[in-house]
C-alpha cells in the first residue's frame, strides 16, 4: 500500500547535463568560425593554408561527430536523483576499506 | 587572403626577398602543451582505472565522462589551433623596397606595418640562450633614425643571416635611390597607411 505521507524523491532528467555541454559546443563554434575567419582573410594563398584549413575542419568534425554518435547511444531520459548521483560518486571514488 | 606576388600597394619591380614566420621552436612548444595536456588525463585514468571503469558502467555517469572528455579534447584542439593561427599570422616580410611586420596578438587584435628600406639605420641580431644557440634563432632588430621605436623579428631563424641580408637590401636601395652607400638617408615622413591596427 502506497505511503501517503512520502514525498517523491527529487530528481531531473540526465538530459539537463547537456545544457553546458550545449553551451561549451557554442563557445567552441564561436571560437572556430573566428579562427576560420582569420585563416581565410589574412593567410597567405597557397596548398599550406589549404591544409591546415582542412586539418583544423576534419579534426572538429571527427571529434565532435564521435561524441555525438557515442552519447545519442544513452537514456538522456533517465531520472537522476540526489541520492543515486552522490551515493554513486561516494562508493565508486571512495570506497569504505575494512 | 594575401598573395606574396600581388602585395598591398606594392612598387614597381618591388620583389619579395626574405618572407619570414618564427622558429619551428613555436609550433614544436604548441604540440608539446598539447602532449602535456593529453598525457595528464591519461596518466590519471591508468593510475585509477579500476574506478574510471566502475564510473563508465553506471548508467548515470557514462554520458557525463563521455561529455566531460569529448569537451576537454575539443577545448585542447582549439587551444593549439589559435596558438598556431597566432604563429602562422605572425610575418615579416622583406622586400627589396621595404619591410612588412604584420603581428597577430590573440584573435581580435592585428597590427600591420611598414618600414621603407632607405629609412633603417640599424639592424642588430641577438641569439640569446642555449637552445637559441644550438638551434640558430633568434631576434633582430630593426632601426629608424625618426623612430624610437622599432620593428623587431621574434624568434627567427638564423638572425645573422637576416641581418646581413637587410642591409645588403637596404645598401641597394640606398643606391638605387640615388645615396651614396653606408650614408644616412633622411628618415620618410610616416605615410597614413604605413601603421594600421585591425
Amino acid at each position: 500500500m502506497p505511503d501517503a505521507f512520502a514525498s517523491p524523491t527529487p530528481g531531473f532528467p540526465l538530459a539537463v547535463f547537456l545544457i553546458p555541454y550545449g553551451l561549451f559546443l557554442l563557445i567552441y563554434l564561436f571560437y572556430t568560425v573566428f579562427n576560420l575567419y582569420h585563416f581565410i582573410r589574412y593567410g597567405f594563398k597557397g596548398v599550406g593554408l589549404d591544409i591546415i584549413l582542412a586539418v583544423y575542419v576534419t579534426g572538429s568534425f571527427v571529434l565532435l561527430g564521435g561524441s555525438m554518435l557515442v552519447l545519442a547511444q544513452y537514456d538522456w531520459g533517465m531520472q537522476v536523483t540526489t541520492g543515486n548521483f552522490f551515493g554513486t560518486i561516494n562508493e565508486i571514488l571512495f570506497p569504505a576499506t575494512l | 587572403m594575401m598573395d606574396l606576388h600581388h602585395l598591398p600597394n606594392a612598387r614597381e619591380n618591388e620583389a619579395v626577398e626574405l618572407f619570414l614566420r618564427r622558429h619551428w621552436m613555436a609550433v614544436a612548444s604548441i604540440f608539446g602543451a598539447v602532449g602535456i595536456l593529453l598525457i595528464i588525463p591519461l596518466g590519471v585514468t591508468v593510475v585509477f582505472h579500476d574506478r574510471i571503469l566502475a564510473l563508465i558502467n553506471e548508467p548515470v555517469f557514462a554520458p557525463l565522462f563521455i561529455m566531460a572528455v569529448s569537451a576537454y579534447v575539443m577545448a585542447i584542439w582549439l587551444f593549439a589551433f589559435l596558438e598556431f593561427m597566432d604563429y602562422y599570422l605572425d610575418v615579416w616580410i622583406v622586400t627589396n623596397e621595404r619591410i612588412i611586420n604584420i603581428e597577430q596578438k590573440g584573435l581580435f587584435d592585428r597590427t600591420a606595418s611598414e618600414l621603407h628600406l632607405i629609412s633603417i639605420q640599424d639592424v642588430t641580431s641577438d641569439i640569446d640562450g642555449i637552445l637559441h644557440t644550438f638551434l640558430d634563432y633568434g631576434d633582430v632588430h630593426i632601426q629608424t633614425a625618426g623612430e624610437t621605436s622599432r620593428f623587431h623579428f621574434k624568434n627567427v631563424a638564423q638572425p645573422d643571416t637576416v641581418k646581413e641580408n637587410i642591409l645588403r637590401l637596404v645598401e641597394k636601395d640606398k643606391q638605387r635611390h640615388g645615396y651614396p652607400a653606408h650614408s644616412v638617408a633622411p628618415a620618410l615622413p610616416r605615410q597614413p597607411n604605413e601603421t594600421a591596427e585591425e
